[in-house]
């Protein structure tokens, strides 16, 4: 990997977060502007955790937004503790908690929950079933609004038996999904989406589907899965571009071209990079929006591997700064670095490592041991001649490989069906281990 | 059969107790009607008090030249065996040849009638052989024995696990061979009077042996026959035997190989809350690290020690860099020893040195095909690695497929034979005919064996 | 042939299943004796105790040496049964070692040697020579292979026999070079055959191998293997056979 990363070192700490130093092309403003809601400070908060450059006017509008915004007092103490622990590390002179706005929110969300729980009551003496689901559903609100999240999930969730309407149950699903994402628990996301999608129809359904596949997209990359990158960018690349600024408490228009770009070029061979994402007209206004993700797919799917590299390294601070995809950015361009080095070498019978080694910004050392690593992986069929430095395909000779088969199928075959013998043999004789008889 | 040393109290002297009698209704039972012998014979034998087979007849002989191993099998086998097992027994070079004497002639069909006994032979033998510091007496007349106890080669008898135990004890594995190398496929309790502690046992010593002789291919057969037995609870043979199971299936294939799969969840169960030292190696070795593997060793060399396993998982460590390097010829088509020798883990200032030993090893025991180049010197020279020079085209190849044919063909006659058997007895029809009045199913059979 | 072993593991997969109760005590016709069965070690069999050493060395002097380890085996076991003034079992032991490794079967020879009493091995020194040659082979070091034989006084029995081994040593590290290597360092060759680094040199060169001087390395000429062809008409019988027996199934 290219070794001059001076103006990008990153460093890593004892807890395993990576801290990067500053960003490569991040304008904090117009980022932040794609958001709004809760996702508009976590990212903030995230950001500045995690990038010293850009802690100061990071925490700062954290500040500003939660206390124009919401009602999280709690929250806002937080973020003013952290804003002003940066400034005394950087000698600069504290901003003063607003103690008097803290006391004042909290007293009306107190308010306000009491007026809302008292309306639910009477909604649920008076039984009918729109007041109820509403009333939980501003109750849900509300506790949303003040960072009270597990109350908030509570909520929705009872909307659910009150719901008469398809669009109640989307609602009520979006809702539920857009709280747990913010928990992390996307299993729950999945559960919902399901729901959602068997709901019958909607008004506005593709913006909803829009919706429901990000989600679906975001929870897929937090699993185990063995495909999840797959899964991920087909959903991703599914995604309609009504989705831009409808969906902004959650993801934004650029984010979808970020991930659903990375994730295909991780996950796709090459038929399925150009069908589903280069002719992919839906997908192309997204990409407008992030032209380097352009620029590198079309560089990967061209070969032209240096240009490609070269992309990867100078977005990866950014990445690394982004809530969803930082703990992603590692596998995915190793992966990415791994289907280079495959598609590089498939139209050859064979290479020679020093040409090789500088498209891909290494030196013939690393080069070597990347490939034994995807030969034992079975990812390229070669085999690499250390002496002349050249890597050879290797022929499969059909014809012995059937007869060692063959020869192994009979041993095989001898042994399994005399040991089965002696079984059937010794079951009819009886001949079992049994525990003691008592004597 | 544990016999109590009888008080052979002073000569024979006054009185003259003797074995007339006893040796007459022996001899009398030679070639008497068939129920003769467990009517007559035997009561009369084990009702004598063993005093009675250490004393000669009434005019001084020895019944052991009176007596015809032929003829009186049984009568000749209790005299000799008593002879045998008190404690400081007369003239054993003399009892030791008619031992031999007697299995190279007894009636196998009269020593099935008294098969108990004869199960002592090996141990009579091996102690007499021992005795006078000649173990090696014991191995081929035991050979010989069995030979002729068992009615086929595939038969088992109670002689099979202590011929292979006295095998292993007086260090003559190569002999054992005469009787491991046949394959037991009939198992016949009544007639011949085993258990199944005789099949685990012959199948756990006999791949002790097998590995003392590097037959590890072999040894594994046997060991997971052993572990794969009918069970319904975990016998410690099957535990030792799932020990080297693990360590034998390493040497010879480079990973655990998964046992059958009708071997009985419980002995896996009580190996694995057990001796999951043994199976924590196996992944390390599977990883090919060799670092991993040796620490994982460390750990657990207390362990092997104890089970008396520590040479055989020294031999799966040295075994570690040869799968190292077989790896690396499918990686590489040409490699210095130098490199060699780092990626297979070796270290120390010979290193490059043992690699090329290991190489050269490997090249003359057909593990790998290669050729080591001095004239490349850097690196300490360059190793090519080829393709399996083995075309599967000529003579050879053929001759070898028929035999596997003809071998499988053969194993698929008996089981053949077996199921035509199973179709025409009596229970079976029995079944069939309850259910379906006029004709059978193949699937229906299966379901009902369900 | 599926559907019978479909029945077989059903049957054998299931403990107390009918199966047991099916079979009642059916006298099973023999099964064809298809198990190798090795010819019946001889039994009572004796060696006259005075042939016993010309036997030894007349199938050292033919070069027999599966002879020689037979009738040493036997040999073993008749002296022990039948002990005899005329000869002793210890006098057998070391042409019996050197027997194995000159088979190349190392294993046998090493419990041969824990056999032998300690008593026995501390006496005789010849049987401790023998014994250091099959640890060198043991370990692989040729040249203390050749350096044992060379440097000890055998007896009459044992010299043509310790001659023999060293030749059948040569031989095999020969074919091996020629095997395992393209080009192999003068001195490693050298200390492979047991010759000097000259003698080699000049072996070698006689047998068509090429010295290359720049890099001291001999290139040795491939051994090709021997081909074996047969074709002929008992095999499309056989085959014809087969194809029947498949039909058949």
């Amino acid at each position: 990997m290219n070794d001059n990363l001076d103006a990008n070192a990153t460093k890593r700490k004892r807890t395993g977060k990576v801290t990067v130093d500053s960003p490569n092309n991040l304008d904090l403003d117009t980022y932040i502007a794609n958001y709004k809601g809760h996702t508009k400070v976590d990212r903030l908060l995230f950001i500045a955790d995690r990038c010293p450059a850009l802690q100061i006017d990071a925490y700062r509008l954290a500040v500003g937004e939660l206390k124009t915004g919401s009602l999280d007092s709690a929250k806002y103490s937080h973020a003013v503790g952290k804003l002003n622990d940066a400034l005394i590390a950087r000698g600069l002179a504290p901003q003063s908690l607003d103690a008097a706005w803290v006391e004042a929110t909290q007293k009306r969300a107190r308010a306000q929950t009491e007026k809302l729980e008292s309306e639910l009551k009477g909604y649920k003496n008076n039984m009918i079933k729109e007041s109820i689901r509403m009333g939980h559903m501003e109750l849900g609100d509300h506790f949303y609004n003040c960072g009270d999240l597990s109350n908030a999930l509570k909520c929705y969730s009872r909307t659910r038996d009150y719901c008469t309407t398809a669009k109640h149950i989307v609602d009520m699903c979006l809702n539920v999904m857009r709280v747990s994402i913010e928990l992390g628990n996307f299993s729950h996301v999945q559960s919902y989406i399901s729901k959602a999608e068997t709901a019958p129809e909607v008004q506005d359904k593709s913006l909803v589907q829009a919706k429901l596949r990000c989600a679906s997209a975001l929870a897929n990359l937090d699993t185990n899965n063995q495909n999840k990158y797959k899964l991920a960018a087909k959903m991703f690349l599914e995604t309609s571009f009504e989705i831009t600024n409808n969906y902004s408490e959650v993801i934004s228009s650029n984010d979808v071209a970020i991930y659903g770009g990375l994730c295909a070029l991780a996950s796709f061979d090459r038929a399925e990079l150009k069908s589903k994402v280069m002719d992919n007209n839906e997908f192309k206004n997204f990409l407008e929006l992030e032209p380097h993700i352009r620029e590198l797919i079309h560089s990967f799917y061209h070969s032209n591997y240096k240009t490609c590299l070269e992309i990867l390294e100078n977005s990866k601070n950014d990445l690394l700064l982004d809530l969803h995809l930082h703990s992603h950015v590692e596998m995915l361009y190793e992966n990415i670095r791994k289907k280079a080095l495959v598609q590089y070498f498939s139209p050859f019978q064979s290479v020679d490592l020093n040409r090789m080694a500088a498209s891909f910004s290494t030196d013939v050392r690393r080069l070597e041991s990347e490939l034994a690593l995807l030969i034992t992986d079975n990812q390229i069929q070669a085999r690499i001649d250390s002496h002349k430095k050249i890597l050879c395909a290797k022929q499969q000779d059909q014809r012995s490989h059937v007869f060692e088969k063959s020869l192994t199928i009979g041993t095989d075959y001898d042994k399994a069906t005399r040991a089965l013998l002696l079984r059937f043999n010794m079951v009819k004789a009886d001949l079992v281990v049994r525990p003691p008889k008592e004597i | 059969m544990s016999m109590s040393a009888p008080n052979v109290s002073g000569s024979i002297s006054g009185i003259s107790p003797n074995c007339d009698e006893l040796l007459a209704v022996i001899v009398s039972s030679a070639g008497a009607p068939p129920d003769v012998i467990p009517k007559r014979l035997l009561p009369a034998l084990k009702n004598a008090s063993s005093q009675i087979f250490l004393l000669s007849t009434s005019d001084g002989k020895d019944p052991l030249t009176v007596l015809d191993p032929e003829k009186n099998t049984i009568g000749f086998l209790y005299f000799v065996t008593t002879r045998s097992y008190i404690d400081r027994p007369n003239n054993v070079p003399g009892l030791i040849q008619h031992l031999v004497n007697f299995i190279n002639k007894f009636d196998p069909e009269e020593a099935k009638l008294a098969i108990d006994r004869f199960t002592a032979i090996p141990e009579a033998l091996s102690r007499l052989a021992s005795g006078i510091g000649k173990p090696v007496l014991a191995i081929r007349p035991l050979v010989t024995a069995i030979q002729r106890l068992a009615p086929t080669p595939a038969h088992l008898t109670t002689l099979h696990y202590r011929f292979i135990k006295i095998c292993l004890l007086s260090k003559h594995y190569k002999d054992a061979l005469a009787v491991l190398d046949n394959d037991i496929e009939e198992v016949d309790p009544q007639r011949l009077s085993i258990n199944v502690e005789d099949v685990l046992l012959y199948h756990y010593y006999g791949g002790m042996a097998y590995i003392g002789m590097k037959r590890f291919d072999r040894a594994l057969e046997f060991f997971s026959l052993v572990i794969s037995s009918p069970s319904q609870v975990t016998s410690a043979i099957q535990i030792e035997a799932h020990k080297k199971y693990v360590l034998v299936s390493l040497l010879e294939h480079g990973k655990l190989l998964p046992l059958p799969k009708y071997t009985t969840q419980v002995v896996l169960r009580v190996f694995k809350n057990n001796c999951g030292g043994y199976l924590e190696f196996a992944q390390a070795f599977e990883s090919l690290n060799v670092t991993r593997v040796k620490n994982e060793f460390a750990k657990v060399a207390d362990m092997f020690t104890k089970d008396k396993n520590l040479g055989l998982a020294r031999q799966v460590l040295q075994a570690l860099y040869c799968r190292n390097i077989q790896q690396l010829t499918q990686t590489y088509m040409t490699l210095s020893l130098a490199d060699i020798a780092k990626q297979v883990g070796l270290e120390g200032p010979r290193a490059v040195h043992e690699a090329e030993e290991l190489v050269v090893q490997m090249i003359e025991s057909g593990q790998i095909f290669a050729t080591i180049s001095h004239a490349h010197a850097q690196g300490g020279g360059m190793v090519s690695f080829d393709d399996d020079p083995d075309r599967y085209d000529n003579g050879l190849t053929l001759a070898e497929l028929d035999a596997r044919i003809q071998r499988a063909a053969a194993v698929g006659e008996r089981v053949g034979k077996l199921d035509r058997g199973i179709g025409l007895s009596k229970e079976f029809l029995a079944r069939v005919s309850i259910n379906i009045p006029f004709h059978y199913d193949l699937y229906v059979v299966i379901g009902m064996f369900r | 042939m599926d559907n019978l072993l479909l029945i077989l593991t059903f049957i054998a997969s299931n403990k107390e299943m009918q199966c047991v109760a099916c079979a009642r005590s059916r006298r099973m016709t023999q099964p064809s004796a298809i198990q190798t069965s090795h010819s019946r070690l001889r039994l009572l069999h004796n060696i006259p105790p005075e042939i016993a050493m010309d036997l030894i060395n007349e199938a050292i002097a033919a070069r027999d040496f599966k002879r020689l380890v037979d009738t040493c085996e036997q040999l073993e076991f008749d002296l022990s049964l039948y002990p005899n003034e005329a000869m002793s079992i210890n006098e057998i032991y070391v042409p019996y070692i050197g027997g194995y490794l000159i088979l190349n079967d190392l294993n046998s020879a090493r419990f041969l040697y824990k056999r032998i009493p300690p008593a026995v091995t501390s006496a005789n020194s010849e049987l401790q020579a023998i014994w250091d040659v099959g640890i060198a082979l043991w370990q692989r070091q040729h040249a203390e292979v050749y350096h044992a034989i060379d440097t000890f006084q055998w007896g009459s029995v044992m010299q043509p026999l310790v001659l023999a081994l060293a030749e059948n040593l040569r031989e095999r590290a020969f074919h091996l070079i020629a095997k395992a290597y393209s080009s192999i360092s003068v001195t490693e060759a050298a200390t492979y055959l047991g010759f000097s680094v000259e003698q080699t040199v000049e072996s070698l060169t006689a047998k068509g191998w090429v010295l290359d001087p720049t890099t001291n390395t001999l290139q040795p000429v491939k051994i090709p293997k021997p081909v074996v062809q047969t074709t002929n008409l008992a095999q499309f019988n056989r085959l014809a056979d087969m194809v029947v027996h498949l039909e058949k199934a």
